[in-house]
């Protein structure tokens, strides 16, 4: 009887130590370790660090704004500083099935063809749609965090400039491209299953956006064939995805200027039932759907639950590498995502960081920062420099 | 092959074959993959999946976790079992909390645990614990009180103490009962951890494979890591069964 | 002849009472009795009339109302080893080998292993069963268990041995056996024996004494001398003749007074 107890008082020392021991130091001795805590996503995190439980984060936009506006954190490297250089790179895009392409490539291109418009919209107009996007995502009620309440129009004000909404494919965003789809590979990249041959797979489909840029001088649309099913959308609740909702909110300016909108249908205020009208007539009726991850989006698409979505790009990647059967048409929003530490911290530098870094792994201390999870965006950009910089990222 | 094993055979066989025909029928890895492919996932369970590890690796994390949660329950539970089986004043005292604290699911207490012990294994064993302590608790309570009266009584008459009771009619009297609790809160405690593991915070284990290959749409690797865990979950059960039969069985006896 | 008798056993005016205030039931009323060395003593009565209570209290594991029970001059206040006892139903913890549950109270006192194992395969050979020591309890019959049950108590060497109906749940031809063995038992050991039991024969055939217990409140309705030489036999006209008596004892209603069945000669 005593020997039982015994054993098994033997057996939990063993596993407690066998769990301290399970993320087992193997930074080699010239490398910087620090810890990731995958969040799982972005929403916990101003939380885990106002609690001290992590010594700062990685995240993308409001989450860096947030910080700043609320005092928990301090937005220090943006991620188009990060090593080794991502200027221009992309985060949000436009998805479309193979399926839809292939049945209503005409519906497609008008799309983009509004997304465009939608986009230079919202880089022509910063205040007005920041108010756009503060009123979807947030009623225009205020973030709390603990016992702080922050209007949710100053987040986003204070997030706006961080994004760059763009649709163009330019070089640095070429560039960019590249070295996530390398990433990307590198991770996905696994000996079971079979090989996937990853040089050979085709992530892009020009064709909408030429149809689309070749509208714009004479402001003329391809009325497209109409669709009988109802077209599902998905897409993210964060600030990127400001052109959807200005394309939305603002249908009238759009109808009547260029001949082409997303009318809601009722007058909710997060309409998701829409009518895509182009010059006048209603080529498809479109519902709107949210999903908490970018992967979630293109995982629903792959199921043929979604036809298009705006979602992060490395989940695209990832996706379409992994065999889903959708491509991407166009880039909707780049940049936007950084770093934040403590508000007494004194990063200011991606090199700062490194610095710091290389210092508390010597000390044994090493930092514990917030990661929203493997082949995120963000998460792909910071390994990426973590591996130019010497840094090693372990599993906290 | 004789005809009993025949008629175990006949159902999974059955499943298997709709499986692949369906599968087949749906054509999408995204909604229901080959077996094939799951196959070849359960095949090479040291590989590493995605970058999130390896089955065996995310395996050995849930254990771990189970088994410290399943251990810390077992310590509490069996004393106070024990204790309240054998003084009716200490059952009266528990068993308002007891009977209201019990139903309530294990999961239900993430978000408290979350905030009073943080991210971190403690939060984690301590919704395990908490799922394996109410079965053991009860059962060892049942065990100490089914203690027949008899065997107390013959005891007493040498001349006995409460401890020398304890130890020579009580515990191993009530030992068979206290083993199933066991086998069923373990049970309960492996359902905790794959949950468990399910929500943030976590970046191992067989719960985070899951949710992690389902990101990336690899339903085989979702599927593969389900049959992973009932497999872990059978192997264990067999286990405290035939601790019981060797042991314990004289219990109908 | 007559032994010289010492007192061992004495039951000074016990009561028992269960229940309080309206739902108070007297079961038990002014027991007085002795059991003396070397003594067989049975304790008969109608169902219900508390005997088994009596005899718990008498082992200590129920505390009598009002009145004391001695033991060599001393309160027997709690259980202990200087009483044994063997139960209705055997009573032998069923994880345990039969050497190891004749063993157990050994154990508790500390005895080594050598003397202990000498002790416990002489009581086991007394009741034959040495051959039976590794094997469990499940794997004996009725009987045997009995067997078991009372080496078990006999290893501690108690003053006294208490038995509960001890063969009521066995079979008649074990029960003949058994209450042989009990008396060969006894004539070796010279162990004082007090039984409980439900059979008039079998009180007759055994005992050296019946105490007759009257029901609601119980109470001593007689005492009774057995004075048949031994081996007793159950188809002499002298047994029947007390059988009847007794029988008609528990029936009727006489005042308590103490008698003495066959032979001649005051108690």
């Amino acid at each position: 009887m005593f020997r039982i107890f015994a054993s098994m008082i033997l057996l939990g020392i063993f596993l407690c130590d066998a769990g301290s021991s399970a993320q087992s130091l193997s930074a080699t001795e010239t490398q910087a370790k620090v810890e990731l805590l995958y969040c799982k996503g972005v929403n916990l995190m101003p939380m885990l660090l106002a609690t001290g439980q992590i010594d700062g984060y990685f995240a993308w936009q409001p989450c860096l704004s947030i910080a700043e506006k609320s005092g928990i954190g301090k937005s220090v490297v943006p991620s188009k500083d990060f090593p080794p250089g991502w200027q221009d790179h992309p985060c949000c895009i436009l998805v479309a099935s193979n399926r839809l392409l292939d049945d209503h490539l005409d519906l497609v291109s008008a799309f983009s063809y509004l997304n465009i418009l939608a986009v230079q919209w919202v880089r022509e107009n910063p205040k007005a749609s920041t108010e756009i996007a503060a009123d979807w995502l947030m009623g225009s009620r205020n973030y709390t965090l603990g016992e702080s309440a922050i209007p949710s129009q100053e987040v986003f004000e204070d997030s706006r400039p961080t994004l760059v909404f763009s649709t163009e494919p330019n070089d640095a965003w070429r560039r960019s491209m590249d070295g996530l789809i390398a990433q990307m590979i590198s991770l996905l990249d696994t000996s079971t299953g079979d090989q996937i041959d990853f040089q050979n797979i085709s992530l892009f489909d020009p064709r909408p956006y030429s149809t689309a840029r070749a509208m714009i001088p004479s402001g003329k649309i391809i009325s497209p064939r109409p669709m009988q099913q109802r077209l599902l959308i998905g897409y993210l609740m964060i600030d990127h995805q400001a052109p959807l909702f200005a394309a939305v909110k603002n249908w009238k300016y759009f109808n009547d200027r260029y001949g082409i909108a997303l009318k809601p249908q009722g007058d909710a205020n997060r309409p998701s039932m829409l009518d895509l009208v182009v010059e006048g007539e209603k080529v498809a009726e479109v519902e709107l759907v949210t999903a908490p991850t970018g992967q979630t989006l293109m995982t629903l698409m792959n199921q043929g639950c979604l036809d298009m979505a705006y979602c992060g790009i490395t989940p695209a990647i990832g996706s379409i590498l992994l065999g889903g059967e959708d491509k991407i048409i166009l880039p909707v929003q780049n940049e936007g995502s950084g770093l934040v530490l403590q508000p007494d911290s004194n990063v200011r530098s991606w090199e700062d960081f490194v610095a710091l870094a290389r210092d508390r792994s010597a000390k044994g201390r090493p930092l514990k920062l917030g990661d929203p999870d493997l082949g995120t965006i963000t998460d792909v950009i910071l390994q990426a420099a973590f591996n130019e910089s010497g840094i090693q990222g372990v599993k906290a | 092959m004789n005809r009993r094993t025949l008629l175990k055979l006949v159902i999974p066989l059955a499943i298997i074959m709709l499986w692949e025909a369906l599968s087949i029928f749906i054509h999408n890895q995204f909604i229901l993959p080959n077996i094939r492919s799951v196959l070849q996932v359960l095949l090479s369970p040291g590989t590493d999946i995605m970058g999130s590890g390896s089955l065996i690796e995310n395996a050995l994390m849930s254990l771990q976790r189970v088994g410290l949660g399943f251990l810390v329950a077992t310590c509490l539970a069996v004393p106070l079992g024990v204790a309240m089986g054998r003084w009716e004043p200490l059952k009266e005292a528990f068993d308002g909390i007891v009977s209201a604290l019990r139903p309530v699911p294990p999961l239900a207490w993430v978000p408290l645990a979350l905030a009073w012990l943080k991210i971190g294994l403690a939060s984690i064993v301590f919704i395990i614990a908490l799922g394996a302590f109410f079965p053991v608790l009860l059962n060892t309570m049942q065990g100490v009180r089914g203690v027949k009266k008899n065997w107390i009584e013959a005891i007493t008459m040498m001349g006995a103490k409460e401890h020398d009771l304890m130890v020579r009619v009580i515990l191993p009297a009530a030992a068979p009962e206290i083993w199933t609790g066991m086998r069923i809160g373990f049970g309960i405690a492996w359902m905790c951890v794959v949950a468990a593991e399910m929500l943030p915070g976590t970046s191992t284990g067989l719960g985070y494979l899951i949710m992690y290959a389902y990101s990336w749409g690899q339903i085989q690797v979702v599927m593969a890591g389900m049959i992973a865990i009932g497999f872990i979950g059978i192997i264990i059960d067999r286990f405290f069964v035939s601790v019981e039969r060797r042991w314990l069985s004289w219990r109908g006896l | 002849m007559e032994r010289s008798v010492t007192m061992m056993l004495q039951l000074q005016n016990v009561s028992k009472e269960f229940g309080s205030g309206k739902s108070r039931v007297r079961t038990l009323q002014d027991i007085n009795f002795e059991v003396n060395d070397g003594e067989i003593v049975a304790i008969l009565g109608p169902s219900g009339c508390g005997k088994t209570t009596l005899l718990r209290i008498i082992a200590g594991l129920e505390k009598p109302s009002s009145g004391d029970v001695l033991l060599d001059g001393e309160k027997v206040e709690q259980p202990g080893p200087q009483l044994g006892m063997v139960f209705q139903e055997h009573a032998l913890l069923p994880w345990l080998s039969v050497h190891r549950n004749v063993s157990v109270g050994l154990e508790m006192r500390g005895i080594p292993q050598e003397e202990t194992r000498g002790r416990v395969m002489q009581y086991l050979s007394m009741v034959g069963l040495s051959d039976s020591a590794e094997r469990f309890p499940h794997e004996l019959s009725g009987g045997m268990r009995q067997r078991v049950a009372v080496a078990r108590a006999l290893t501690l060497e108690p003053k006294l041995l208490l038995m509960d109906e001890p063969f009521s749940a066995l079979d008649f031809q074990t029960r003949r056996q058994i209450q042989q063995d009990i008396l060969q038992v006894q004539e070796r050991t010279g162990k004082a024996i007090l039984m409980v039991t439900h059979s008039i024969e079998e009180a007759i055939y055994l005992a050296d004494r019946l105490v007759l217990l009257s029901s609601r409140p119980g109470m001593v309705r007689e005492v009774l001398k057995i004075d048949l030489d031994r081996p007793r036999d159950r188809a002499s006209p002298l047994f029947l003749k007390s059988l009847n008596y007794v029988l008609n004892c528990l029936n009727a209603s006489v005042a308590p007074e103490s008698r003495k069945i066959g032979g001649t000669g005051a108690n």
